[in-house]
């Protein structure tokens, strides 16, 4: 059994979040690098987004629930499009859009200025050197796990 | 590396690679606002068993010197008379020391509710 440190307790799951052309259903954890998972988006009016790096041996909430803890980190959220926004020093992190109810999607995502080589778009999803296009992933506790 | 297209997976997918680049964001962890009331407080806020601990931290350095050059003195030159008081006192006062640690443990203070504030915003 994994350890997933500092994983939202508060989260409302979503049933389907389609990330980068790939499709997760369930409520399962999306993306674990070794003890923590870097992003994480439950339902919501907008798509609540929570995003940790490590920095130093330290894991470190970038965003919680859509709140910056980073001076650098802007969280842009329009309630009428049910989409959410998030800014690094300007460049788009990652864009995401509630579509139905529980089911948010997300076509264009870039960490690396965060320092996480994890970056897509409605075509490919890149996972350091690995690329995962159209898959279906099942109800599973945790989808994908990265680690060198 | 790997690329994985089109299918349907069960089970948890293991991908290897160094997941960290160099960022172009300084990541920094919650900035802690230290209010002139509570830095006052990690300056002068020790309980008062504390400042007595600090006191006989130098009293029992002291007759712990004492002690020790008036033991080798005394085998050395005749003059100097080595006392046992010297080893009670330095003794005593060692106690008195760990005792008023132990409570000083307990007893909370200014400073270390303050430190305690502190810790618990780093996740120390």
């Amino acid at each position: 059994m994994m350890v997933v440190e500092k994983y939202p307790a508060n989260l409302k799951p979503l049933n389907k979040l389609v990330l980068c052309s790939n499709t997760f259903l369930g409520d399962g954890k999306v993306l674990v690098i070794k003890n923590y998972a870097p992003i994480v988006i439950g339902d919501g009016i907008v798509p609540s987004i929570w995003i940790t790096v490590k920095v130093n041996n330290e894991i470190i909430p970038v965003v919680t629930n859509n709140k910056s803890s980073n001076p650098n980190v802007k969280v842009d959220i329009y309630e009428q499009l049910r989409e959410v926004k998030i800014f690094g020093d300007g460049t788009l992190l990652i864009h995401a859009k509630m579509t139905a109810e529980k089911e948010c999607v997300v076509n264009e995502l870039d960490f690396r200025p965060l320092g996480l080589n994890i970056h897509g778009d409605c075509n490919v999803l890149n996972l350091a050197s690995n690329k995962l296009t159209n898959n279906i992933f099942g109800n599973n506790d945790i989808h994908i796990v990265l680690d060198n | 590396m790997s690329n994985i297209n089109n299918e349907r997976i069960d089970e948890t997918v293991f991908v290897n690679g160094d997941p960290y680049v160099n960022p172009t964001i300084q990541i920094l962890q919650t900035i802690y606002n230290l209010e002139k009331y509570d830095f006052d407080k990690l300056i002068n806020g020790k309980s008062y068993l504390n400042q007595a601990a600090d006191l006989l931290y130098g009293i029992c350095a002291g007759l712990f010197i004492n002690m020790v050059v008036k033991f080798f003195g005394s085998k050395v030159d005749k003059d100097i008379i080595f006392d046992k008081w010297e080893v009670y006192a330095f003794f005593l006062s060692l106690a008195l020391l760990i005792i008023i640690l132990f409570f000083d443990h307990f007893i909370p203070s200014k400073k270390k509710q303050v430190i305690k504030k502190i810790k618990s915003h780093f996740n120390i």
